[in-house]
C-alpha cells in the first residue's frame, strides 16, 4: 500500500486542489480498512508536520487528514476522510445537472436573492429635452363662435 | 382531387391539389392549406392554421372589399378575412363569404411547393398523415392529428418540447420576443385631418391677450350688441353664440387674420387670428434610460414613473422603458384642450422586452385648456320689470312711452324731472325717477329693477398651469451591494441544465443525479451530490 503525502492549501470546495507532495510511505493493513475513512499508523519521521492531505493510489482516492495523533514517539496515526470532489472529478465532469449559480455561465437578469439591496433608494430625474408648452403672453385664447 | 395530410415544420396541415378544380362559384383555386384543427365545413368556410411570415395575401374584407396586406406587423387574426383562394395573390373574389385566418402552416403561401414536395417524395412516410379523401380519413378515424391539440407532456423525458411551454398559443421562446408592433407612424396624423372650415357656421379664433382685450372692449359697447340683437329677433343671450373660450399653453397654427365676427355681425376694426385646423401634434424629444448594473437589479428594484404636463405623475413598467429610447409625443385638440400623450419605445438591446421594435405601449389623456369665463350685464330684464311694475301700480307712463333698452351697456342713472319721454336709445340711460312719480310703492318697485347677469363658461381648476411644463421621468433605484470577487465566490444566477465539463469556476447545483461514477460507492455518490447542492464546487 503506497501512500502519497501532500500539503494542500486549497479550500475544500475546490475540486482540483493544488497539492504539494511532502512525502511517501508504504505499508500493509493490520486490520479491516474503511476505504472511506481509513486510519493509518506510520513512521513519524516520514510524515512531516505539513502533511494534511493524502493520496492512496490503490484505493483510487484522495483524503483529508482529519486527525493526527502520536501513538508513540515514532508512530503517528493519521485519520483520513475521503475527498469525493477530487477523487471522482473526472467522472463528475462527465455528468450534467441543473446549475443555479455559476461564476462564468450565468444569466444576469435572473433574480439573485444573494445580493442584498440597500433600504435607501437612489433618485434620478430624466427630463425630455424639449416642451411645446410656453408660458406668458405666447399662450393663445381659443374662442369658438357661431357665425364667425 | 388529391388530398394529403402532412406534418410540416410548423404543424399539421391538409394540402389539396385543386389546380383543376373549378368550384360552383366559378372560381378556380390553386393548392391550398387548410387546418386540421378546425372543422372544415366546405370551401366556403375555411380556417387556416398558420401564416407565412412576410407573405402577402389577397384578402377579402366583408365590408371594404379586397385588399392586400403584409404580415405580420399589421395582421390581426381575429379581424382579418381571407378569400377562398387566400394563397394566390392577385385574385379578387366576389364572394360575400369570408374566412377567418387563424394561422397558416408552411413556408409557401400558395401551398404549391408543399404539394410538389409530397409528390416528389420530399416528405417521408412519417410526415404523410393520410392520402386520399379527407372525409374518408376522418370517418375511419385515421386523422390522428385532428385530435385536440395535445397539451400533455411528451412521454419521452428527453424530448426538448417538454422544456417548452405547451398550449394553443405559439410561444416565442427566444429572448427576443417579436411582439406585434404598435408603430407610431401608423397612427393617424391629427394635423392632416384637414380643414375645419365649416363655412362660417363655426369659426375658431386664435387671439393674443391684446386681441382678446380689444374684443372684450367692443363686446360690451352699444354698437356691436345693437347690431347683433337687431339681427336676431328675441336674442337675449348673445353669449350663447360663443361656444367656448379657453386658453391653451402654446400657439396653435393659425390660418390668417380676419375681423372678429359673431353671428355674422362684424366687430369693426378688431382683427383677430383664426384657424381652420383643430389638432396639433407636438414632440417632446426622446430620453434614453440606461441600466446601471446590467443585472436584474436594474429591473426588480427599480421603479419608474413619468410626469406629464396637464396629466400628472403616472407609473410605467420598468421592463418596458429600461434600456430603451423613449420618445414622447402628444396630440392636442385645441378646440377643447384635450391632450393625448403617446410614449414611443424603441430598443436595440437584446435583453429588452421590445428588442428591435418600436412600439407605443403607453398613452395618457389630459386637458390643457384653461376656461375663460365670459359675462355681461343686461338691463333688458330690469327695464321690462319696471314697465310692468309701473303698469301694475297704475302709474302714468310718460307720453311717448318708455323706450326699452336695447343696448347691452349698463344703464347710467340720470335724474330728470317731470314727465318726458325717454327715447329708446342705444346705450342711453332711460330710467328717470320722475317718470314714475314718487311714491312708496315706486320705491319698492325700484328694488326689483335689477339687471341680470349673463355668463358663459365658468372657472375650473387649471392646476396644470401652475406645474412644470416639461415632461420627465422619475427613476427610483434600490442600490445593491456587490462585494469584491462575489462572482468567483458565490457565482451568479443561472437555472439551466449544463454539461459540467464545460464549466469553470464556482458552481452550485439545484439538482444533479450522478451516474457512471467509476469506483465511487453509493455513500460517496450521495455525499458528492449533496455537497454540490449545498456548498457547491469550484471547477
Amino acid at each position: 500500500m503506497n501512500i502519497t503525502l501532500y500539503n494542500n492549501q486549497s479550500p475544500r470546495v475546490v475540486a482540483d486542489k493544488t497539492l504539494g507532495p511532502v512525502g511517501y510511505s508504504s505499508g500493509t493493513f493490520r486490520a479491516t480498512a474503511d476505504v472511506l475513512r481509513p486510519v493509518f499508523q506510520l513512521d513519524a519521521g516520514g510524515v512531516p508536520d505539513s502533511c494534511n492531505y493524502v493520496g492512496i493510489t490503490d484505493f483510487g482516492r484522495f483524503y483529508y487528514v482529519t486527525e493526527r495523533r502520536m501513538i508513540t514517539t515514532n508512530i503517528v496515526e493519521l485519520q483520513l476522510e475521503v475527498d469525493v470532489r477530487k477523487s471522482f472529478l473526472d467522472e463528475f465532469k462527465a455528468n450534467r445537472g441543473i446549475v443555479d449559480r455559476q461564476t462564468n455561465n450565468y444569466d444576469a437578469y435572473l433574480k439573485d436573492e444573494k445580493i442584498p439591496i440597500g433600504a435607501k433608494k437612489a433618485l434620478a430625474v430624466r427630463s425630455f429635452p424639449q416642451t411645446p408648452f410656453e408660458g406668458g403672453n405666447s399662450n393663445r385664447v381659443v374662442m369658438l363662435v357661431l357665425g364667425g | 382531387m388529391a388530398e394529403y395530410g402532412i406534418r410540416t415544420l410548423y404543424g399539421d396541415a391538409v394540402v389539396r391539389d385543386v389546380n383543376d378544380l373549378t368550384m360552383a362559384d366559378g372560381i378556380t383555386r390553386k393548392a391550398e392549406f387548410t387546418s386540421e384543427d378546425y372543422e372544415i365545413f366546405a370551401y366556403n368556410t375555411m380556417y387556416v392554421k398558420s401564416i407565412y411570415a412576410g407573405g402577402v395575401y389577397t384578402i377579402k374584407d366583408k365590408k371594404y372589399g379586397s385588399s392586400s396586406i403584409g404580415f405580420r406587423s399589421t395582421f390581426t387574426p381575429d379581424t382579418c378575412y381571407v378569400s377562398t383562394y387566400v394563397f394566390t395573390s392577385g385574385n379578387n373574389p366576389s364572394l360575400s363569404t369570408y374566412y377567418r385566418i387563424v394561422d397558416i402552416i408552411g413556408t409557401d403561401p400558395t401551398g404549391y411547393d408543399q404539394l410538389q414536395a409530397i409528390k416528389n417524395g420530399s416528405y417521408g412516410t412519417g410526415d404523410i398523415l393520410y392520402e386520399g379523401s379527407y372525409d374518408d380519413a376522418k370517418s375511419t378515424g385515421n386523422l390522428e392529428y385532428l385530435k385536440n391539440p395535445d397539451e400533455s407532456p411528451s412521454t419521452d423525458p428527453d424530448d426538448p418540447e417538454n422544456e417548452n411551454p405547451r398550449g394553443l398559443e405559439h410561444a416565442d421562446l427566444s429572448p427576443f420576443d417579436e411582439t406585434d408592433i404598435l408603430d407610431i407612424n401608423s397612427l393617424p396624423d391629427p394635423e392632416s385631418f384637414g380643414n375645419m372650415d365649416y363655412g362660417g357656421v363655426v369659426r375658431c379664433y386664435l387671439m393674443t391677450e391684446a386681441q382678446m382685450q380689444n374684443v372684450a372692449a367692443q363686446l360690451f359697447t352699444g354698437g356691436f350688441w345693437t347690431d347683433l340683437k337687431n339681427k336676431f329677433s328675441g336674442l337675449s343671450d348673445p353669449l350663447s353664440m360663443i361656444l367656448s373660450c379657453i386658453q391653451v399653453p402654446y400657439v396653435p397654427a393659425g390660418t390668417g387674420n380676419q375681423t372678429f365676427t359673431l353671428g355674422g355681425v362684424r366687430m369693426e376694426n378688431v382683427d383677430v387670428g383664426y384657424t381652420l385646423s383643430r389638432y396639433s401634434k407636438k414632440d417632446f424629444g426622446s430620453v434614453y434610460i440606461g441600466e446601471v448594473w446590467g443585472t436584474e437589479k436594474d429591473y426588480s428594484n427599480t421603479s419608474i414613473s413619468i410626469y406629464l404636463p396637464y396629466v400628472g405623475v403616472r407609473e410605467v413598467d420598468t421592463d418596458i422603458v429600461m434600456n430603451a429610447t423613449c420618445m414622447l409625443r402628444c396630440n392636442i385638440d385645441f378646440w377643447t384642450g384635450d391632450i393625448v400623450y403617446l410614449l414611443h419605445v424603441s430598443n436595440t438591446n437584446s435583453s429588452s422586452k421590445y428588442y428591435r421594435s418600436e412600439s407605443v405601449p403607453y398613452r395618457w389623456t389630459g386637458n390643457c385648456g384653461k376656461r375663460i369665463p365670459l359675462g355681461r350685464v343686461d338691463n333688458t330684464g330690469a327695464v321690462l320689470k319696471m314697465v310692468g311694475g309701473i303698469a301694475a301700480l297704475g302709474l302714468g307712463i310718460a307720453t311717448g312711452g318708455i323706450g326699452l333698452m336695447t343696448a347691452a351697456a349698463a344703464p347710467t342713472a340720470a335724474a330728470v324731472g317731470g314727465s318726458s319721454a325717454v327715447a329708446a336709445a342705444s346705450g342711453a340711460s332711460m330710467i328717470k325717477a320722475g317718470a314714475v312719480g314718487a311714491g312708496a310703492g315706486a320705491m319698492g318697485l325700484a328694488s326689483g329693477f335689477k339687471p341680470t347677469v349673463q355668463t358663459s363658461g365658468g372657472v375650473d381648476g387649471a392646476s396644470g398651469y401652475m406645474d412644470y411644463q416639461t415632461a420627465y421621468f422619475i427613476i427610483k433605484r434600490g442600490v445593491p451591494t456587490y462585494p469584491n470577487g462575489w462572482r468567483k465566490s458565490i457565482g451568479a444566477t443561472r437555472y439551466q441544465t449544463l454539461d459540467i465539463s464545460g464549466l469553470t469556476g464556482y458552481t452550485h447545483f439545484a439538482d444533479i443525479k450522478l451516474e457512471n461514477m467509476g469506483l465511487a460507492v453509493a455513500e460517496e455518490v450521495a455525499e458528492l451530490e449533496n455537497l454540490v447542492k449545498t456548498e457547491g464546487i469550484i471547477l
